[in-house]
């Protein structure tokens, strides 16, 4: 068993963030997602995903797909994933999308350390996001090793 | 906004050593994300995933359901492909898991997460669909093919033309700059009695790295060899951890580091095998990110199969120049002595307090030394110190050549005033530049007996 997870500190760094939704034939959608952000209480988490107005990635939150978000640390490599429900699926507000930009910013940091330049950090984001919160009802350890899987 | 690309297209992002996002689905309809090692190329068609121990929902989840979507990032351009999946089988066998268990295990011995990477099997997938993403505003047009196969046999035709072993090795790495671009690159030869391998040549280096010394099965070099697979890393962040790793925390004196690029993005270990012998590894490092992914890999065993090729038929014994006759010289009377020091321990040999080399290239450097302060003996043949019992060279493969390439390039890299010049075919000389005083440093460990004086019935 290894050190509790701060789940809250996690999302306040330079993580990686992706999301994953599924359609009614269980096809699952993965995309990049930005600009983390966890509810006080821990059990809604806000993020803006990437994908158009017509995606799959629209359509299966519009439909109300179960939500995955997997939240990683590059540089530790310590990862949860948060699974739930999607309450809100929104055009982001420019609140939204300062915050945005402000995980961007730490996330080019992070994976600098790794030797990954400024600019090909920057070129993963992508130019259309869908501003989804979903409320967090698993929580889930998945730093690679004997833990992972490992309820939270 | 995507586009729909050829898989064939973005072999270049696969292995690219970065994690990838698979994500699943599990019985009960909820969404998994899982981070995969590797997705692997296996044809135009199919992909294949890494499923490591740690794995469990994965498992679960294409029992359950055989859709699954992949993430893929091109390195140098950050170009996103998204690669929809259908799960076919699950494989713990044959040539593309025997691939992946080389790549998983040199990840595991470089960064000491030997569990974490243990393969438990391959998920083959079906490809139905890759599609780029965004096009990012940097992103470029891959770089036109150069003429891979034209500058190939330029390789071959520049490795045959070589005369000895050590013209051969650094014809090699001297034609993988000029032909491919590869700028940093390193020949190590295999010791099979030490399960060791020995750096015989180097280049792009601020340091030479002839004499460095890597244990089989040990990081990516040693994994290449103990599984006899070319080992790619296309992302690597810190070449040095990678550098430690492969020395096994070897320090000291009486080591020589391998250098390691500090840039280094990505690497790759070239296995060198003629028929079931593996004769050493060809070891390549980048500054740029995937380097030597996709089709490059096959370029890369054509180049290590050539390679070995050329230094198996340098390498064996051929006849010595015959008629010369046997040179003896005084030692040199002027200048400061060069303080040899001999430890019989593991055979390692000291000039002047600094670490020449150990093992067999020792015991064959302390011989030379030796014989030539008892008789005034300069030149030696190829064929009297295979035939030397003393030298505990092995019957068969005894890698002389690349013993004595190391011994010769450490000799010439320390310029203490020793030196070994090929004379003729099979023939050196021992050229000192000032007088010498040995001195032996006994043991009275494992080795002793190999030092001792045979008794001899009278």
């Amino acid at each position: 068993m290894g050190e509790p997870i701060d789940i809250a500190a996690l999302v306040g760094q330079g993580v990686a963030v992706m999301v994953a939704t599924r359609d009614g034939e269980l096809r699952p959608e993965v995309g990049r997602a930005w600009g983390p952000s966890l509810s006080e209480d821990g059990a809604r988490l806000s993020v803006c995903v990437e994908g158009g107005p017509d995606s799959a990635m629209a359509r299966n939150l519009e439909a109300g797909s179960p939500v995955a978000a997997m939240i990683t640390r590059l540089a530790a490599i310590t990862s949860v994933q948060l699974k739930g429900r999607v309450v809100e699926v929104a055009t982001p507000t420019q609140d939204r999308l300062d915050t945005v930009a402000e995980h961007v910013d730490r996330f080019v940091a992070e994976t600098g350390m790794l030797g990954v330049s400024e600019a090909t950090a920057r070129a993963l984001v992508g130019p259309e996001l869908l501003a989804v919160t979903m409320e967090v009802t698993e929580r889930f350890d998945e730093t690679p090793g004997a833990g992972a899987g490992r309820a939270l | 906004m995507t586009e729909v690309v050829e898989l064939e297209s973005i072999r270049d992002c696969l292995q690219a050593g970065l994690p990838s996002p698979l994500a699943t689905c599990s019985a009960d309809g909820t969404p998994n994300i899982s981070h995969i090692s590797l997705v692997q190329y296996l044809d135009r068609e199919r992909v294949a995933t890494s499923r490591q121990f740690f794995n469990r929902a994965l498992a679960n989840d294409l029992d359950a359901s055989p859709f699954a979507q992949a993430l893929v990032v091109r390195p140098v351009t950050a170009e996103q492909f998204r690669l929809e999946l259908r799960y076919l089988h699950t494989t713990t066998d044959g040539e593309a898991f025997e691939a992946m268990r080389a790549n998983l295990e040199a990840i595991a011995s470089q960064t000491g997460m030997g569990s974490v990477f243990r393969l438990r099997g391959l998920d083959v997938h079906r490809v139905v669909r890759c599609t780029r993403l965004h096009l990012p505003a940097r992103a470029s047009q891959p770089a036109a093919t150069p003429d891979a196969l034209g500058a190939l046999e330029q390789f071959v035709r520049r490795l045959e033309s070589s005369v000895t072993y050590e013209e051969a090795t650094q014809v090699a790495l001297e034609a993988l700059d000029d032909l491919f671009g590869f700028r940093h690159s390193i020949l190590l030869a295999l010791d099979p009695p030490t399960a060791r391998l020995f750096a015989i040549a180097s280049s792009g280096y601020e340091h030479s790295a002839v004499g460095a010394e890597v244990a089989v099965g040990t990081g990516l070099i040693g994994t290449a060899a103990s599984r006899r697979r070319l080992v790619v890393q296309a992302n690597m962040a810190r070449s040095r951890v990678m550098a430690a790793a492969v020395t096994d925390g070897a320090g000291g004196e009486r080591e020589i580091p391998l250098p390691g690029l500090v840039e280094a993005r990505s690497v790759a270990a070239v296995p060198l095998i003629v028929g079931q012998d593996v004769l050493g590894v060809l070891y390549l490092e980048s500054e740029a990110p995937s380097a030597f992914g996709g089709a490059t890999e096959g370029l890369l065993r054509i180049i290590g199969t050539h390679t070995a090729a050329a230094l198996a038929a340098r390498g064996t014994p051929i006849a010595d120049d015959p008629g010369r006759p046997t040179t003896r010289a005084p030692q040199p009377s002027e200048g400061q002595p060069i303080e040899i020091v001999y430890y019989q321990a593991d055979d390692t040999v000291l000039c002047d307090s600094a670490y020449v080399v150990k093992g067999a290239p020792g015991r064959i450097l302390w011989s030379m030394l030796k014989a030539h302060a008892d008789s005034g003996r300069t030149q030696f043949s190829n064929r009297e110190l295979r035939l030397d019992e003393s030298l505990g060279l092995p019957v068969g493969n005894d890698n002389l050549e690349a013993r004595l390439l190391v011994l010769r390039r450490r000799l010439s890299d320390l310029d203490h005033g020793i030196a070994l010049e090929r004379v003729g075919r099979g023939r050196l000389e021992l050229k000192l530049g000032r007088p010498a005083t040995l001195a032996v440093v006994p043991t009275s460990g494992p080795m002793r007996s190999a030092h001792e004086p045979e008794v001899r019935n009278s």
